[in-house]
C-alpha cells in the first residue's frame, strides 16, 4: 500500500460537492486507489476513515479533509464490514512510511474455478497471481491493523480463499460471467510490466560507462508507466527484488542514479526501498523534465539571437 | 473501431483550438485536474514563444473519411456523429463522475511526454560510441527496451490519442527519425498482442481503419 502524504493545508474547494472534493484530493495525492493502488481512470470515489465508503450524496465539509481517501469501486464494494471502532491501517499514517506492512509475492499454479449456489465447482485451470500478504517484520499492532484493512478491502480480491499455503480462486457464476473484481488480474498485468521494466533497468545500468543519459531517461520512461498504471508497490517490489537478487550494490547504485546523490553506505532494506524507489523515480522524471526545459529555453534564446 | 474519429488537439476553453505544432510540443506537461472536465497544464504557445498555463481538453471529433465518394463520406460522418452522441464521448454525465474527457487529455499529455523521452533515448542510441550497447546486454536490445516502455504507457488506453500524437508530431516535425513514429507505434502495439494477456490492444483492425492511411505501416 503506497504511503500517502496529504497536504496539511487543504487546497481551496470551489463548491463543497462530492466531485469537487474528489478533484481536489486527486490533485493533492494522485488519482490512485488508496488501498489496491490501481490508477483511477474512469471514476473515483471517496472513502472516509470514520464513516467508510461515502455515497455521492454524502454531506462533506472541510473538517473531513484529514479523513478523506480516494478509493476504487472494487475496494469500495468489498468494504461491507467497515466499523468505526476497528483499528485499521491507513496509507496516510506515519507507519505507512516507517513500517510498511504489506509484502507482495508471486504465486503460480493457483487453481481457478467457478461454483454454483450449491457449491458444485467447475475447474477453469490454473493462474499466477501477485498476492499481498502481511509482513512479520513490523510491530504487532501494525500487523493487526494491516490485517484488518486487508480483510476489509479483500486486497487479494473477493474470490481468493485466503489460504496462502493452499491458494485457490473460486468465482461465483455471476462473477464468472460478469467480472466485477479484476484487481488480481490488473495487478498481475502490472507485475508482468514491472518485471520487464526491472530487467530493462538492469540492462540500462550496463550503459553507464558511456554516461548516465540512457539510464536516466529509461527511469523516467518507467515512471511514466507507473504513473499511468498505478500498483506502484508491485513495481517497487519487482524492481527491488530483481536488483537485490543480482547483488547488494545494485539498489544503492540505483538510488544514487535516481537522486544524484552518492550511493548509500548501508544496505537498502525493504522498508526503506519502497519510499526511496518511488521518490527516486519521481525525482529522475522531474530532473529529466528540468533538463528538457532548460535545453529548449537555451535553444529558443539561441534562435532569437540568430534572428 | 474502424470509425473516422480523430482526436482534436487540446482545446482551450477560452482561446480556441490549439495548433498541432503547439499541441504536440514536447515541453507540454505539468498537468492536474482543472474545472469543468478540463486539465490544467503548461502548453506551448507558439505565438508568444513560451509555455502558458491553460485549461485544456481533448475531444474526439467525428471526421469525414475523405474518400472520393461524397455520399459515402456524408453517411460515415453522420454515423460517427451518431455514435459519438450515443456514448457521450464529449458530453460526460458529471453526476456519474465520468472522467473520460479528462483522462483522454491526460493520455495526450502522457503521450507527448513519452514521445519526448523516446526521442532522447533514440538519439542517445544513434551515437556511434553507443553502438556497443546494442550487442552487449542479454535480452532485448536497448532500442526494443525503449519502445517497450512506450508500449507499456500506450497500453494504458486511449489508443487513438497515442496514434494521433505520434502522427501529428511527425507531420509537425518532419525528418528521417520522425516520419515513421506513428506506424512504428501501431506495429509494435499490434505485435505485442501475441503475448498471452487480455490487456493489450487485441483485435485492432489495421486494414479498415484510419491506421491504414499511416505511411509505411
Amino acid at each position: 500500500m503506497r504511503a500517502i502524504t496529504r497536504p496539511t493545508n487543504m487546497p481551496q474547494v470551489t463548491t463543497p460537492t462530492y466531485w469537487e472534493y474528489v478533484r481536489v484530493l486527486g490533485n493533492a495525492v494522485g488519482r490512485y486507489c488508496s488501498f489496491c493502488e490501481r490508477a483511477l481512470t474512469f471514476q473515483l470515489w471517496l472513502f472516509h476513515k470514520l464513516r467508510g465508503p461515502l455515497a455521492v450524496s454524502a454531506q462533506i465539509g472541510n473538517n473531513d479533509w484529514p479523513n478523506l481517501l480516494l478509493i476504487c469501486s472494487e475496494c469500495a464494494a468489498s468494504a461491507t464490514t467497515f466499523t468505526a471502532t476497528t483499528t485499521y491501517f491507513w496509507p496516510d499514517s506515519l507507519d505507512a512510511i516507517q513500517n510498511p506492512p504489506y509484502l507482495y509475492q508471486r504465486i503460480d499454479n493457483v487453481p481457478v474455478s467457478w461454483a454454483d449456489d450449491d457449491g458444485n465447482a467447475t475447474n477453469l485451470g490454473t493462474a499466477s497471481f501477485f498476492l499481498v500478504s502481511i509482513s512479520t517484520d513490523v510491530p504487532s499492532n501494525v500487523q493487526a491493523a494491516a490485517q484488518a484493512t486487508y480483510r476489509l478491502f479483500r486486497l487479494n480480491g473477493r474470490f481468493f480463499n485466503e489460504n496462502f499455503s493452499s491458494p485457490g480462486y473460486t468465482l461465483t457464476y455471476d462473477e464468472y460471467i460478469h467480472p466485477s473484481d479484476t484487481r488480481l488480474e490488473d495487478r498481475w498485468d502490472a507485475y508482468i510490466r514491472a518485471l520487464d521494466a526491472a530487467q530493462a533497468i538492469m540492462r540500462a545500468f550496463g550503459t553507464r560507462r558511456a554516461g548516465d543519459a540512457y539510464a536516466r531517461s529509461m527511469l523516467a520512461m518507467i515512471n511514466m508507466g507507473i504513473l499511468g498504471y498505478g500498483f506502484v508497490s508491485t513495481w517497487e517490489s519487482m524492481i527491488f527484488k530483481t536488483l537485490s537478487d543480482i547483488g547488494p550494490n545494485m539498489m544503492p547504485n540505483l538510488i544514487a542514479l535516481m537522486t544524484n546523490q552518492p550511493p548509500p553506505q548501508q544496505p537498502v532494506d525493504r522498508k526503506r526501498a519502497f519510499t526511496q524507489i518511488e521518490q527516486g523515480l519521481q525525482n529522475a522524471a522531474d530532473e529529466e523534465r528540468k533538463r528538457r526545459l532548460a535545453f529548449n529555453q537555451a535553444l529558443n534564446t539561441l534562435i532569437q539571437v540568430k534572428s | 473501431m474502424s470509425t473516422p474519429w480523430r482526436v482534436s488537439p487540446p482545446q482551450a476553453a477560452l482561446v480556441g483550438q490549439i495548433p498541432d505544432a503547439d499541441a504536440v510540443n514536447l515541453q507540454n506537461g505539468n498537468a492536474i485536474d482543472g474545472p469543468d472536465n478540463t486539465v490544467q497544464a503548461d502548453i506551448w504557445d507558439g505565438v508568444q514563444g513560451q509555455l502558458r498555463q491553460m485549461f485544456v481538453r481533448v475531444e474526439a471529433v467525428p471526421t469525414s473519411p475523405g474518400t472520393g465518394n461524397a455520399n459515402f463520406n456524408a453517411r460515415k460522418l453522420q454515423a460517427a456523429q451518431n455514435t459519438s452522441t450515443m456514448v457521450r464521448l464529449n458530453t460526460p454525465i458529471n453526476a456519474w463522475g465520468d472522467r473520460r474527457i479528462i483522462e483522454r487529455t491526460y493520455a495526450w499529455l502522457r503521450a507527448v511526454g513519452t514521445l519526448q523521452l523516446l526521442l532522447v533515448q533514440l538519439a542517445v542510441l544513434q551515437l556511434p560510441q553507443n553502438a556497443w550497447m546494442q550487442q552487449l546486454f542479454p535480452g532485448p536490445n536497448p532500442t526494443a527496451d525503449v519502445w517497450n516502455r512506450v508500449a507499456d504507457a500506450a497500453e494504458q488506453g486511449y489508443y487513438s490519442v497515442w496514434v494521433n500524437v505520434f502522427k501529428r508530431f511527425g507531420v509537425a516535425n518532419p525528418g528521417p527519425g520522425n516520419n515513421n513514429l506513428a506506424s512504428d507505434l501501431v506495429t509494435l502495439l499490434n505485435n505485442r498482442v501475441a503475448v498471452n494477456t487480455p490487456f493489450r490492444y487485441r483485435g485492432t483492425n489495421l486494414q479498415n481503419s484510419v491506421i491504414a492511411q499511416l505511411p509505411n505501416l
